[in-house]
């Protein structure tokens, strides 16, 4: 291969990537905050016993999760400003569509941790005397929570990767400036590996922790 | 032992949709009493149990500790409401529970288990509820325990301190919702020693079981159930040798104590 490799020119272009990778880390941090929000508004609706909360929220969850985010990205991008006059940035459309697309998830996520909490330690706290809001607080919220910590990290791993769709409505991110660099230095190969790089840099250690966790969790917890 | 009753239980029904499966359940509770409730499953005893502290909402009739109706209240006018959530939630701590599946919190140590209700319900200092709560671990024989997580203990210990969670709560009576079915044989001694200790030393308790012969030497007065009916009650040794009832010489046949085997 006569290619020659030339990595200065990720050196001489370090500020432009590095503000990039900036706007990536508050895109992904953003969104996920939000989407947790989400999650946990919609969580309690999805499993309400009221057939009117009930039926909203899981009509919502179900139609969000079967849109492909690209075109959730896409579609609020152009048809939120006509249809509510909302006119956002793109970083900001692109914050709200992530979030609500991660916020499902999280939803669905929560809702079957909190399911799979038995219902025995629910009564053994309201046995000892305990107000339903405290069994939430001391019981059902953290077994949900060491339930959840996995497909929970999963989901935020997904909003990182779901961040780069930024880049179809010209959000700075990484992939967007890194595409950009690219062409206007002819070194796409040093530049969008750099881009590869970065998200596996950014997702295998937090995968790899997740999985020690989940064992840790599993064993200490729950093995029997 | 007096004569008033710490729980008067009156014509006690609960109905699962059109099923009724108690269908009037009367008896009263004096301090330091330990009652046995016996019948095979499905007879509604443990559904009788789990109405006393209103896990099961009852359909009908009334339960009162210490004179205070249970779950309900009737206002001047006469009217009978449901209590809310807190209201429940502050009767509930003073009767505590033994569950059969022990129902331990995972997340927390045996300590942890033992400490939540004092410290969470009734606000005693992190610091004396430490103290108390080793100290009940200790009663049970499971003091080297305090740190482990509930996953790392038998289904014995498990139970033992489930029992010392419930104590902790420093009840006025105790309820056993058939706390040695789920045990591996050889480790039911060791919980129904427990609970005979406790019984000895004047512990309120109304103990759902299969346990003929802990029903024999641990309690005062057991009743037997039958399609949600007590059709037999009275001291242990007249209802298991000479059952009035038919239905409850037939329960019975099959299931002589064995003597000892609770000791």
């Amino acid at each position: 291969m006569s290619y020659e490799w030339d990595f200065s020119i990720l050196l001489q272009y370090r500020e432009l990537l590095l503000n990039a990778a900036l706007t990536t880390f508050q895109l992904v941090a953003l969104s996920v905050t939000l989407g947790v929000l989400i999650g946990l508004a919609l969580a309690p609706l999805r499993m309400a016993e009221a057939r009117l909360l009930r039926y909203p929220a899981t009509a919502l969850i179900e139609f969000i999760r079967s849109t492909p985010p690209l075109v959730l990205v896409v579609w609020s991008y152009y048809c939120l400003p006509i249809l509510g006059g909302l006119a956002l940035s793109a970083f900001w459309t692109c914050v709200l569509a992530i979030a609500l697309y991660s916020g499902v998830f999280f939803a669905e996520i929560f809702r079957a941790g909190v399911q799979a909490v038995d219902r025995g330690l629910v009564e053994a706290g309201l046995a000892v005397g305990m107000r339903p809001a405290t069994v939430l607080r001391r019981v059902i919220g953290p077994v949900a929570f060491l339930r959840v910590l996995p497909p929970f990290t999963s989901q935020c791993v997904m909003a990182i990767k779901n961040s780069v769709l930024g880049s179809y409505i010209a959000v700075g991110e990484i992939l967007y400036e890194g595409q950009r660099l690219s062409t206007q230095t002819f070194r796409p190969l040093e530049v969008l590996t750099l881009v590869a790089a970065f998200f596996v840099a950014l997702i295998l250690p937090m995968t790899l922790a997740a999985g020690a966790l989940e064992r840790r969790i599993f064993l200490r917890y729950f093995r029997r | 032992m007096t004569d008033t009753p710490l729980l008067a239980v009156e014509d006690l029904r609960k109905s699962f949709g059109s099923l009724e499966v108690l269908k009037g359940a009367s008896f009263t509770v004096r301090p330091s009493e330990v009652i046995g409730l016996l019948g095979r499953s499905g007879s509604g005893k443990s559904t009788l149990l789990r109405c006393l502290n209103m896990l099961e909402t009852p359909t009908g009739g009334r339960v009162l500790l210490d004179g205070e109706e249970i779950g309900f209240k009737t206002d001047p006018s006469g009217r009978r409401r449901a209590l809310s959530g807190a209201e429940v939630a502050r009767q509930r701590a003073r009767m505590s529970m033994v569950f059969q599946q022990f129902n331990l919190w995972p997340h927390r140590t045996a300590l942890g288990n033992v400490i939540e209700g004092p410290i969470q319900v009734l606000g005693v200092p992190p610091e004396q509820a430490r103290t108390e709560g080793l100290a009940l671990l200790d009663r049970v024989g499971l003091l080297a325990k305090a740190d482990v997580h509930p996953i790392r203990l038998s289904g014995g210990q498990q139970q033992r301190v489930a029992i010392a969670r419930a104590l902790a709560m420093r009840p006025k009576i105790m309820l056993f919702d058939e706390p040695t079915s789920a045990l591996d044989p050889e480790l039911v001694a060791e919980v129904l020693q427990v609970m005979l200790d406790l019984a000895k030393t004047g512990t309120t308790m109304v103990v759902v079981t299969h346990e003929m012969a802990f029903a024999r030497d641990a309690c005062d007065t057991v009743m037997l159930l039958e399609s949600g009916e007590i059709i037999e009650r009275g001291p242990p040794d007249q209802v298991m040798s000479r059952p009035s009832d038919e239905r409850a010489r037939q329960f019975f046949g099959g299931r002589r104590p064995n003597a000892g085997a609770a000791a």
